[in-house]
């Protein structure tokens, strides 16, 4: 079932998605009242008749007990209501009090600074959606976690924020984080982070409450075992039903909650299409982010994780398409975004693929350009001038032949490749050599170059820039960058594999897979550590490892980043 | 007696909807002329890029001199501009030889490579952007105004108070053309 793209103004879309807020919200706490009300209910009915003659006791028989007031259950429930309705005004207010920076310091994040690349794009694209949605002072934040992910939060101040991964700037490129920061100014013209917020308190207190109900419930069942008076036995089953009943409510409250979230992510991924007017472009971030690591334990991301443009946890449920798993889950299947996307675009999943693939290719050129000191060259294709790229990159692009125009960087002559011999013959013997002698990237299938990291040699393919490591060393170097984890390196690559199965992603993987480079078994994506969800591309043989391009350099500058975890802490506002 | 009554309520009820109605209009205007005057803080930021953007590709785009001229001419009339339609003229034609240039910027490895280039072209970038969008936002607040101008009954409060349609911001002619891009 495809959404019609919203043809409301994004005024008219606010306005609705208030209206919508107010039923949803109204339905919340009908629920939460009508649950608080049942619970009071029971205790009443329990007293009522603990406190009439029972059979048990049938000598205390002459004296009729004081009857209740008839209107005794009456007065109960109002008193019971009043007082759900305080506590919950109350969480409002709380949630409602909380400043934008104290939930950005429970996150983390740090202000963007306009000195990095990278991030100044970041910080001109978060204006220019302030251009586009009449929002006013938004800041920009990043979120120094090696996932890839994105989220927008704001508080009862009229103060918000659009934050991004690290790892998120460095993946996209400028239309990708365009249509992706137009999916979060999305939210915060829904006000969805609000939303959240103030929800998550309400259903935490029938959460909270049923948790202590199951404990006193437990703790009565040990306490009467051996004796057994009728009046305790009747204790025990009322915190039973108790328990049950705030076990209900918490699910119930919750389901209306997740509903609500899940509809607000179709919402803000169709006004980023409004507003972007590029469905293409979202569609492959949320490709890319979809294949990734998106940051699940660094941040208390269990109770924010409905801000975040994907859950952040890697939930299996986020992935499957029953009835059960789209009522428990706080986002819409990835699938089904991207259905909806693409047929905007008037594309198909095959397309974006082979588009993510192409780009990725052409991005490789960055790295090379910090890592090496090789000749460099422009190419030409399609009708522009791309790169510039080492020789070894070009090797490795399908249209690269010997007649592609080149041009050397540095210099403004025009050449054909074939007339600089050197690239053309390694390219010919290239063809010649795919013999097994040498180690191929899992990937692109060719031959691997061995790269010195941190005083130990591991191996990179010269064209997509992705790393392979040979069993034992990617925990070598983990350990240097964290010295706390030498017992960890110590331990076989064998035990680490058994630790990790249960978090294995593979079975939802629906994205191509590199194949090991020494025993060409397709290589499984799966945690590497569950402490810190380090998710790596194993080899379920020989444990060797593969991380794409980038991924090396997320994880190391992210290790580094976390002794002075502490230090990190946004400045409050004066 | 009760017809009294009735005739008063109803009397107050049409009172309470005028005052609600003028007072969503006259919203609805200022948000209109917020809108217009963000357009404007970005016109004058593209102003202030321009010089420097001359200064930066003037030596490496030696084939593009046409494209240069007709930047800096639309923008010394756009700045000198005495009235609106003669503004909006000259924005669009620096619009469009801005997107001529941005179109071709790509094959010149030169500027790829530099530094300042692509600081540069990233800030242009993002100001054009700026532009499309307050654009686009400014005529979804328009389209939202001149709706209630026109409808039914908030139409009556708006022709009694002298409310004026506003004009939708169009894109001009040139510029639905692809920029043509030569070798």
């Amino acid at each position: 079932m495809f959404y019609a793209l919203p043809a409301e103004t994004v005024y008219e879309a606010k306005q609705h998605s208030r209206r919508q807020t107010i039923w949803l919200f109204s339905i919340l706490i009908l629920l939460y009242v009508f649950f608080i009300d049942l619970m009071v209910f029971v205790v009443a009915k329990v007293l009522q008749s603990s406190s009439q003659p029972t059979t048990s006791f049938p000598q205390s028989a002459p004296m009729n007990p004081p009857a209740l007031p008839p209107h005794f259950m009456v007065t109960w429930l109002f008193f019971s209501t009043l007082t759900a309705i305080v506590i919950a005004i109350i969480h409002f207010g709380i949630a409602r009090a909380k400043s934008l920076d104290d939930l950005l310091a429970q996150l983390n994040a740090k202000p963007a600074d306009p000195g990095d690349p990278n991030q100044a794009t970041f910080i001109d694209v978060v204006h220019e959606l302030e251009a586009a949605t009449g929002l006013k002072n938004v800041q920009p934040i990043v979120l120094f976690n090696a996932g890839y992910n994105a989220f927008s939060i704001q508080d009862g101040h009229h103060q918000a924020a659009i934050g991004v991964t690290d790892g998120l700037l460095r993946k996209l490129n400028r239309n990708e984080l365009e249509s992706v920061i137009a999916h979060e100014a999305a939210h915060l013209i829904h006000e969805d982070s609000r939303l959240t917020t103030t929800a998550c308190f309400l259903f935490s207190v029938f959460g909270s409450l049923s948790t202590g109900l199951g404990e006193a419930f437990a703790v009565e069942e040990y306490a009467t075992f051996p004796s057994s008076n009728s009046n305790d036995e009747n204790a025990g089953w009322v915190l039973l039903i108790l328990w049950i009943i705030s076990l209900l409510g918490y699910f119930l409250t919750k389901i209306v909650f997740l509903t609500i979230s899940r509809e607000r992510e179709y919402f803000a991924d169709a006004d980023a299409v409004q507003m972007c007017k590029n469905p293409f472009a979202l569609a492959e971030s949320l490709y890319k982010i979809s294949d990734q690591y998106r940051g699940g334990q660094d941040v208390r991301t269990n109770t924010y994780s409905a801000l975040f443009m994907m859950n952040p946890q890697d939930s299996l449920r986020d992935e499957q398409e029953d009835p059960l798993s789209d009522l428990l889950s706080t986002h819409p299947p990835v699938q089904k975004r991207l259905e909806r996307l693409l047929t905007w675009a008037k594309s198909d999943l095959s397309h974006l693929k082979a588009a993510v693939d192409q780009e990725e290719q052409q991005e490789a050129t960055t790295q090379a350009e910090n890592s090496s000191n090789l000749k460099k060259y422009y190419a030409y294709q399609n009708n522009q001038w791309v790169g510039p790229y080492t020789s070894g990159q070009l090797q490795g692009f399908g249209w690269f032949a010997p007649s592609s125009w080149i041009c050397a960087v540095g210099s403004q002559q025009v050449m054909k490749a074939s007339d600089q011999m050197q690239l053309f013959l390694q390219n010919a013997s290239k063809n010649l050599t795919t013999a097994a002698q040498e180690i191929q990237c899992p990937r692109c299938k060719l031959p691997l170059k061995p790269y010195a990291y941190a005083g130990l040699s591991i191996l990179q393919c010269e064209h997509c820039q992705g790393y392979f490591f040979k069993p034992t060393v990617f925990e070598k170097i983990l350990a240097q960058w964290n010295p706390q984890w030498v017992s960890d390196a110590s331990k076989t690559p064998a035990d680490l594999w058994k630790n990790s199965e249960k978090g294995t992603t593979g079975a939802v993987n629906h994205f191509s897979r590199p194949q090991c480079s020494l025993c060409q078994t397709p290589m499984v994506k799966n945690i590497y550590q569950l402490q810190q969800r380090i998710i790596v591309n194993r080899c379920p043989k020989d444990f060797a490892i593969w991380l794409d391009r980038g991924e090396l350099e997320t994880f190391q500058s992210w290790f580094q980043r976390l002794p002075n975890k502490s230090n990190d802490l946004p400045p409050r506002k004066p | 007696m009760l017809a009294l009554e009735i005739i008063g309520g109803i009397i107050i009820l049409i009172i309470l909807f005028v005052i609600v109605t003028y007072n969503n209009l006259v919203k609805y205007r200022l948000q209109a002329d917020d809108a217009w005057s963000q357009i404007d803080v970005q016109l004058k930021r593209r102003h202030d890029l321009i010089p420097n953007l001359v200064e930066t590709v003037k030596g490496v785009m030696k084939f593009e001199k046409d494209t240069l001229t007709q930047i800096v001419q639309a923008r010394a009339s756009a700045v000198n501009a005495s009235n609106i339609p003669d503004r909006i003229k000259a924005e669009n034609d620096l619009s469009s030889g801005m997107s001529r240039l941005m179109a071709v910027w790509e094959n010149y490895p030169d500027l790829k490579s530099s530094k300042n280039a692509q600081q540069l072209q990233e800030e242009l970038v993002s100001t054009e952007n700026k532009i499309a969008y307050a654009r686009g936002f400014y005529n979804d607040i328009v389209a939202n105004y001149n709706a209630q101008l026109q409808q039914f009954p908030s139409n009556m409060v708006a022709s009694n108070f002298h409310f004026q349609l506003k004009e939708f911001l169009k894109v001009p002619d040139q510029e639905k053309e692809a920029p043509e891009v030569k070798f």
